[in-house]
């Protein structure tokens, strides 16, 4: 009997989190191209709905419609698995994420190792897309998301150990509830806030690297259009495609929302009267609201940059990831370990 | 030398960021500049070339075509064909007027080189059509194009064409 609730539990989650991804996922797209319009100068998708806010439902049903080209040549197999294995890890890290007070799919306590393990086999998926596809664009795209990917997980991983340190444990949960409560009453003990700035360094070196995981504009050069047409899947079309855009944008919300769970206090609220007293039923909904504030904003934000700052080059990308962010985060654990055992 | 100038970048990098996001933030308040055509529509500037056209006198309720054909042979594109008789009092009149806009550059030269300033070009441009027969206007389409000559014009009726044209 157990291990059906168990399982009718794990189905629930799957399904809403699924439900969550792809309903965040159709209005970052329309608010990334209302936002990029608006920084334009043009209004963006208006049409479809009020304000446009069916067009991309309108894209979504245009792209399952059409016809699905596996191309001459290509390895049939693997350029079928390619989409799948790029979604997965996409979706999967959505487990550990803590939406709110006690809603959380499951609270592993190795939570942000779990993070990085497995949003890191997105990079097999890519290399397989560009080279199955048979096409030499999509695998040098292939071969610049590898480098691109590899040579940032690391940084992001050290910036990502900063909070850990902080809070002394790898769980999701247990790093948003160390952040709880607030100095003098009112300034939130958010991790950006506190630890002397190093944490807030740690912020911007993750966001650096985040910015690269997900392939953005300043480090997009996987995608560079001018360059390689589309990257490593310009051969892919209809559902296939729809399924990397769809990884794409689950990603950068993924990125954003870690990066307001363990700098910017996850779930807690901002003030102390905006619903840090409230318990049960009320005190989660409070709780989701604030997460996914935190969370939309981190987007906003990445669309703020993604639409301001030109692409770096791939030497200069490869040059900045070894050179200059890996030392970086070294030297910011490094003061960070200072900080958390001085004072 | 080295040191300071790679002092000044590692200063001048997230100066210039910020100056980057600065701008995009400003210019997303701005006012949008596209038109949603179908819903608002241009404001015309004065002196805007549309298709070619023949409005009506108020005065004859007719065109002012005098069939002088100086329209026809001003034509770059040469797409304006005029057929006339000459009538009982020995005045040319129009039979059948007309114009391949299909093919029309809109240069406005046979408007300029109209003596009776009977051809004009309109403010219309929405020209889209399912053939390239409908591209062809004949003399009711051009007269309905044109409407009503404007009060003010009457007085220039008649007037000598500018000199060289």
């Amino acid at each position: 009997m157990d291990l059906v609730i168990t399982l009718a539990k794990m189905l629930a989650w799957a399904v809403a989190i699924l439900g969550f991804i792809l309903v965040a996922v159709l209005y970052i797209i329309w608010g990334l191209r209302r936002v990029m319009g608006a920084i334009q100068s043009r209004i963006g998708p208006n049409r479809v709905g009020p304000q446009g806010l069916a067009q991309t439902i309108a894209d979504a049903i245009k792209l399952l419609q059409k016809e699905d080209v596996i191309p001459e040549g290509a390895d049939r197999w693997l350029f079928t698995l390619a989409p799948i294995i790029v979604f997965v890890p996409a979706y999967v890290v959505y487990v550990v994420m803590p939406f709110g007070k006690d809603v959380i799919a499951k609270d592993l306590n190795i939570g942000i190792l779990f993070i990085s393990a497995v949003s890191s086999i997105a990079v097999i998926g890519i290399i397989v897309a560009g080279w199955s596809s048979n096409n030499k664009w999509s695998l040098l795209g292939a071969f610049r998301a590898a480098a691109q990917l590899v040579a940032y997980e690391v940084p992001m991983l050290l910036a990502l150990c900063v909070p850990v340190l902080f809070a002394g444990t790898f769980s999701m949960q247990g790093i948003v509830f160390a952040q709880s409560g607030y100095a003098f009453g009112f300034i939130p003990k958010w991790f950006i806030f506190s630890g002397w700035g190093i944490p807030a360094l740690a912020f911007v070196i993750y966001l650096s690297a985040g910015l690269a995981e997900v392939n953005q504009t300043p480090f997009d050069i996987m995608e560079a259009e001018s360059e390689l047409v589309a990257g490593f899947n310009v051969e892919y079309s209809g559902m296939k495609f729809a399924l990397f855009f769809l990884e794409e944008f689950a990603a950068s919300f993924t990125i954003s929302a870690i990066a307001a769970a363990v700098f910017f206090g996850g779930w807690n609220a901002p003030l102390p009267f905006l619903g840090a007293q409230l318990t049960g039923l009320a005190g989660q909904i409070v709780s989701v609201f604030w997460f996914l504030a935190k969370a939309f904003g981190m987007v906003l934000l990445l669309m703020w940059i993604r639409s301001s700052w030109p692409r770096v080059r791939v030497d200069q990308l490869m040059n900045f990831g070894w050179k200059v962010m890996i030392p970086a985060g070294l030297v910011v654990v490094l003061i960070a370990g200072l900080v958390v055992v001085v004072g | 030398m080295k040191i300071v100038s790679l002092l000044r970048e590692i200063i001048y990098t997230p100066v210039s960021l910020c100056k980057g996001l600065w701008v995009t933030f400003i210019n997303f308040w701005r006012r949008k500049v596209t038109l949603q055509y179908p819903d608002e529509r241009w404001e015309l500037p004065e002196g805007y070339r549309g298709v070619p056209s023949l409005p009506r006198d108020p005065a004859t309720g007719m065109h002012r075509c005098i069939a002088c054909g100086s329209c026809a042979r001003v034509c770059p594109e040469q797409i304006i064909r005029i057929e006339h008789e000459v009538g009982e009092d020995k005045k040319r009149k129009v039979t059948s007027f007309q114009i391949d806009i299909s093919r029309c550059m809109f240069c406005g030269l046979c408007a300029e080189a109209c003596p009776t300033k009977g051809l004009v070009m309109s403010k219309s441009y929405e020209l889209s059509c399912g053939s390239r027969e409908d591209m062809i206007f004949d003399l009711d389409r051009l007269q309905e194009i044109g409407g009503v000559f404007p009060e003010e014009a009457k007085e220039e009726k008649g007037t000598e064409p500018e000199a060289g044209s």
